[in-house]
């Protein structure tokens, strides 16, 4: 009996103990991330959506202290989701308050991850939760899934190499909601090779799209100027 | 003399229409042959078979000995024509009127010789202005320009008169002469008027609703000593030979249907 | 032949009339890309909609003349057909009603060859006539707007086409707009023939496009199944699959790739067929005529 109480007592103790662990988890990795003030990156962009057909494109990563990241391809055109700015893990650590609650463990790949939940302070904050899935060993983010109340759910899938001390991927998948592309009224009439089915207009609404950029080299705190970013 | 056109049975039918029915005619070397008969008469539609522009329904036309429709390409090269109106390229020059013209007809035309063609019509001065800017007169002369600029030995002229005042009228007339008398070439020409005719040609055929009515010498037909009788009979060909017996032989003309006399005027019976 | 090529390429040259279609294109294009070098932004903002909200576009790179090339063709290939019509449908009738037909057709030329040196002609007009609006559309154009990747818009969705995988592309574009304006001339030269007046060729071509451009569109079954496969407006637009692009099966655009060419090739053929048909029906038809005008 007195066991039995014991254990009841202990599960709230444990539990608050891991929420704690998860806090300092998450910490140490805003730490990490901390490190980097700026930087100026490049790589390919390979975008997969389906009403977009676009080559890979070579783009530029610029990125400043505390939000700023832009996607550029210098020489040619390119789609680039909003909400990929959301590729940069600050934006998901240092956006308001939040608690941090431990979601137990998981596999990625054959990798011990830790699951943490973030749950925003704000009521009317547009993230309603985010989850990361963390490398506790070598203190970086494998995976996040962010829920918003605007922009739909977006993932991010990380894989890192030489950058990794600054928590710094070497290529993102970056899976978002998007609605579909409709040609404005009597543009054009296409040509077609009178095969091609139709899909109907509602089953195309509402689609995942995914841009996945490897990226090359950073050069990392080497200051950037504001004016890129205008 | 050498047959240079031989029409023999010529007939064209529009529809129900019997525009040319059983032509037959023949243009010697150097005539100025006269086509006579009112307008409708089927003067243009066999002046058309003979440039190929139509195509007859029946009969044959030989030119220059061969037949125009297996020979086709030989012989226009031998022909020059006005047809009707003489209408030229309005927007193009007269001088690039002339060379169009010539160039179709197998010349590799030298600019000398064009002028040359010009000055003949009296257009030398005129040979860079533009067609549309000429006078019916000054088209109709460079009609003739365009039709002889080949050299050809038969020329064909339909209606050459149409539309021109009377001085217009008399140059054509001795222009015709001219190429005739002096150039040896042989001239079919087409007009309404018998008094035209008649300053001009040597030899005619009158046609009516595209049936023969007659042909021979001008002088001949012309004689005002002379009338022409036709006879309706109910037997043509058993009046013929009966006549034949008579003093009226002698007057009969030779036709196929048509049972005619030519006969002093005061022997014309009453 | 080539003597007689030469005196219709002559004539058509001294025309005014042919004139008229190359200012025309050249007033028209010079007036679009007026409009877009003041407004294209807010041009290529309305082509994306509602994309904008969701994607971040460099609309200042997408107006590119590349870009302005590929509206100015949209808007303008529809059109060209009336300027094709204008000359072609004046050939034979034109000579007809001025009286030069029967001068012509006495000349030791045959008639078949009149009838394809005509449209020979014609051919070097029209080809003429596209290459004029090759110039301005496009090297004009990439002057005024500079170069840049090609966004394609289809009912689908959007295509981007690298700057570099682009120009062979207008170079075919203008070689199938160049087969489809040749069965527009073949039209007009057949109803010339048939015509004594240059004005009845002319409106009956354009309204027989517009006739079968309508049928081409409607969306009636009946329509679509029995007699839209038969009409030539049915292949006039494939210029446009060379600007379909290929791709993988998750969206990666293959370059130099086409998308449907074997619809092309099809098309291709279909108005090729038209083209020998309806040459060989003018042929016919001015073999057999009595001319009488």
């Amino acid at each position: 009996m007195k066991k039995k109480l014991f254990i009841l007592l202990l599960i709230p103790v444990s539990f608050f103990a891991r929420a704690q662990d998860a806090a300092i988890l998450v910490q140490k990795v805003k730490d990490k991330i901390g490190l980097v003030n700026n930087y100026e990156a490049n790589g390919k962009m390979k975008t997969n959506i389906a009403f977009l057909k676009v080559p890979v494109a070579t783009v530029k990563l610029y990125f400043k202290k505390p939000d700023q990241l832009l996607i550029k391809n210098e020489k040619g055109i390119s789609f680039v989701p909003k909400t990929a700015v959301n590729i940069n893990l600050n934006n998901v650590l240092n956006n308001g308050k939040y608690s941090v609650l431990d979601a137990g463990a998981d596999k990625i790949g054959g990798t011990v991850v830790t699951v943490v939940k973030l749950l925003p302070e704000d009521d009317n904050a547009d993230v309603v939760l985010s989850t990361l899935y963390i490398d506790p060993l070598k203190l970086v983010v494998l995976k996040s899934k962010t829920t918003t109340r605007d922009n739909g759910t977006y993932e991010l899938e990380m894989s890192y190499g030489k950058y990794i001390a600054y928590g710094l991927p070497d290529k993102v998948i970056f899976s978002f909601n998007t609605k579909d592309y409709k040609l404005p009224k009597g543009v054009t009439f296409d040509f077609e090779d009178g095969s091609t089915k139709k899909t109907p207009a509602e089953k195309r609404n509402n689609q995942k799209g995914k841009v996945e950029i490897a990226i090359g080299s950073y050069t990392i705190n080497k200051g950037i100027s504001d004016a890129v970013f205008k | 003399m050498a047959a240079i056109i031989q029409v023999s049975n010529l007939s064209k039918q529009f529809k129900d229409i019997h525009a040319v029915d059983d032509l037959s005619f023949t243009v010697e070397k150097g005539d100025v042959y006269g086509f006579l008969g009112q307008n409708g008469a089927g003067k243009s539609t066999s002046i058309r078979m003979l440039l190929t522009l139509i195509k007859p329904t029946a009969g044959q036309i030989s030119i220059f000995g061969k037949d125009l429709f297996t020979h086709r390409r030989e012989i226009l090269k031998q022909v020059g024509a006005i047809i009707e109106k003489p209408d030229l390229y309005k927007y193009l020059s007269a001088y690039d009127n002339l060379s169009i013209f010539a160039k179709l007809s197998g010349l590799v035309p030298k600019r000398t010789l064009l002028m040359d063609r010009l000055k003949m019509v009296g257009l030398e001065e005129r040979a860079n202005s533009k067609v549309k800017t000429f006078s019916q007169g000054m088209k109709q002369r460079l009609g003739i320009a365009v039709a002889l600029v080949h050299d050809p030995q038969l020329i064909i002229l339909d209606e050459p008169t149409n539309g021109l005042d009377p001085q217009g009228i008399a140059d054509m007339r001795n222009l015709i002469l001219q190429l005739s008398r002096d150039m040896g070439k042989t001239i079919v020409v087409s007009s309404h008027l018998l008094s035209e005719i008649e300053l001009i040609a040597n030899r005619m055929l009158i046609i009516h609703k595209g049936r023969k009515i007659i042909e021979g010498k001008v002088a001949e037909l012309l004689d005002p000593s002379k009338s022409l009788v036709q006879l309706e009979t109910n037997n043509n060909t058993a009046t013929r030979e009966k006549l034949k017996q008579t003093a009226w032989g002698a007057m009969l003309q030779p036709d196929e249907q048509l049972l005619r006399l030519r006969m002093n005027k005061e022997d014309v019976p009453g | 032949m080539w003597n007689l090529l030469q005196i219709e390429l002559f004539k058509i040259m001294r025309k005014p009339r042919t004139y008229l279609a190359f200012g025309i294109i050249a007033a028209f294009i010079f007036l679009i890309q007026l409009g877009l070098l003041v407004n294209g932004k807010d041009w290529m903002m309305f082509m994306m909609g509602s994309l904008g909200e969701t994607m971040n576009i460099d609309y200042g790179k997408l107006v590119n003349g590349y870009a302005v090339c590929f509206f100015v063709l949209n808007l303008l290939l529809v059109h060209v057909p009336i300027l094709v019509a204008l000359v072609a449908g004046d050939v034979v009738s034109g000579e007809a009603s001025m009286g030069t037909l029967r001068l012509l057709a006495a000349k030791p030329v045959s008639r078949t060859q009149i009838i394809l040196a005509k449209y020979f002609a014609t051919a070097v007009y029209v080809f003429a006539l596209l290459a004029w609006i090759a110039v301005i559309s496009l090297v004009v154009s990439l002057a005024v707007f500079g170069k840049n990747d090609l966004v394609v818009a289809k009912t689908s969705g959007l295509q981007l086409i690298e700057s570099s995988d682009v120009l062979w592309r207008y170079f075919f574009a203008f070689g199938f707009a160049f087969i489809a304006m040749m069965v527009v001339a073949a039209i007009s030269l057949l109803l010339s023939t048939l015509s004594e007046n240059s004005i009845g060729p002319i409106v009956a071509t354009v309204g027989i496009i517009i006739v079968c451009t309508l049928i081409s569109e409607m969306e009636i079954p009946l329509y679509q199944k029995y007699i839209k496969p038969y009409l030539f407006t049915t292949y006039m637009l494939g210029w446009k699959g060379f600007f379909y692009i290929g791709s993988t099966a998750d969206g990666e655009t293959i370059k130099g790739s086409i998308q449907y060419l074997p619809a092309i090739l099809k098309s291709v053929g279909a108005l090729l067929l038209y083209i020998v048909a309806l040459v060989s029906a003018s042929v016919f038809i001015f073999r057999k005529k009595d001319i009488l005008s």
